[in-house]
């Protein structure tokens, strides 16, 4: 047989798909898939919050406990901490009662603060509570902050990590666990809420500051304080540091002004005095 | 800023790795022609071998890195499964370069065919996660004149 030589044509070894249609499939079903991802997350976190039962909601809380807090300087004794706990189990609602128990704890931070965390954690800073001239004012932050709870804003700010701290817990009966970058501290003591939740809150602050004292005066000194200390440059940073997790602004205390008002709450009262602290 | 970064390097290794891949396969194409009149041939073991004077064995071999932006299309790639279409451009060119320069070298020797040519692949560097990687191809055959 005669060797005839043959030039090589056909390249079939080579697929013929431009390179730039390739990466651009290949980014856009990546791209769709996160996205459908992400929104079905966002979905079911949300559908999660609303309906999820205390059981279950005191589980995640502590996942999120031991994740975020529990490195934290925390103190959970002493005279100021058994005078907050009264002072928080007094302030819950009816509803309130169906939830997880608070656990309440004095974080050792000198920048006034408060939050709420799911399954019925209460963090309060040490810094607060020496900011604090009346019991009013640290009721209506505390208040505020189980008016949160109330309505669930602690659970749905965390959202999409709540489908998987929820989906982590179940399979953890199964013995299968998650990787643990899904379930980690990633996102989880993210407190952002927004303008309607915020003001949610303090209606109910504010409702139950009502049905306690009899009047709503002095619930709001403390906010005003510091709206007011916000030239002193002292405190800058501890007020930027406030207002960037709970800005109260002048609308949303006017806001309340207004609501006690139209609702002919007693504006005017004797402020209740904080017990003698050491 | 991250992202500039990524984007500039698909940007280089795009366009710098596509433009030499065409000059690479330009040039391919070229000394394909010039070398066809050697017939490499491959024999079984119990066949005899042709007639030959002198043999030698002949040695072709390449080392062909990719570029950024095929590393990041096969990342992708990696996510949905499916032909790393850009990979088989790399690898056909690298075959054919060392078949090449196999040829090449046999040529310049006198052969008139080559007898049994194989091929061998390695991997060189991007064992490490996330490094890039280079692909050797090895080609070897006797020469016969």
């Amino acid at each position: 047989m005669k060797y005839v030589p043959r030039e090589i044509v056909d390249e079939v070894n080579v697929t013929p798909v431009h390179p730039l249609v390739n990466f651009g499939y290949l980014v856009g079903t990546v791209v769709l898939a996160t996205l459908a991802i992400y929104v079905g997350l966002g979905v079911v976190g949300a559908q999660l919050a609303t309906r999820m039962g205390p059981e279950a909601e005191g589980k995640i809380g502590n996942v999120i406990f031991e994740n975020v807090f529990s490195s934290m300087s925390l103190t959970t004794e002493g005279t100021d901490y058994e005078y907050l706990e009264t002072l928080a189990d007094s302030l819950k609602s009816d509803a309130l009662k169906q939830r997880p128990d608070l656990k309440l704890h004095i974080l050792e931070e000198s920048a006034p603060n408060a939050m709420v965390s799911a399954g019925g954690y209460i963090y309060v800073t040490q810094g607060l509570l020496d900011n604090v001239e009346s019991e009013n004012e640290l009721a209506f932050v505390l208040a505020h902050e189980l008016g949160h709870y109330e309505h669930r804003d602690n659970l749905s700010s965390i959202g999409r990590s709540l489908v998987l701290l929820s989906l982590n817990s179940a399979l953890s009966a199964s013995g299968v666990r998650l990787p643990s970058f899904l379930t980690g501290s990633m996102g989880l003591a993210n407190l952002h809420y927004s303008r309607d939740q915020e003001q949610k809150a303090d209606v109910y602050a504010l409702e139950i500051m009502n049905a306690r004292y009899g009047h709503v005066d002095h619930t709001l000194d403390f906010f005003k304080r510091l709206n007011e200390d916000e030239l002193d440059l002292g405190i800058a940073d501890q007020l930027l540091e406030w207002q960037s997790t709970h800005p109260l602004t002048e609308s949303r205390i006017e806001y309340l002004e207004d609501l006690a008002t139209s609702r002919g709450w007693a504006i005017e009262g004797a402020p209740t005095e904080l017990p003698n602290r050491q | 800023m991250d992202l500039l970064v990524i984007l500039i390097l698909l940007g280089v290794g795009y366009f710098i790795g596509n433009r030499r891949e065409r000059q690479h396969y330009a040039d391919i194409k070229r000394r394909e022609k010039q070398t066809l009149h050697v017939p490499i041939m491959s024999w079984g073991a119990k066949q005899d071998l042709p007639y030959a004077h002198e043999s030698q064995m002949f040695v072709g071999s390449v080392v062909v890195a990719n570029d950024y932006f095929k590393t990041f299309s096969a990342g992708l790639r990696n996510l949905v499964g499916g032909r790393v279409t850009v990979y088989e451009t790399l690898i056909d060119r690298g075959r054919r370069e060392a078949m090449l320069r196999l040829k090449e070298s046999a040529i310049e020797w006198g052969a008139s065919q080559v007898l049994n040519v194989r091929f061998e692949t390695s991997n060189i560097a991007g064992q490490s996660q996330g490094g890039m990687g280079a692909v050797e191809v090895m080609a070897y055959g006797t020469g016969i004149r």
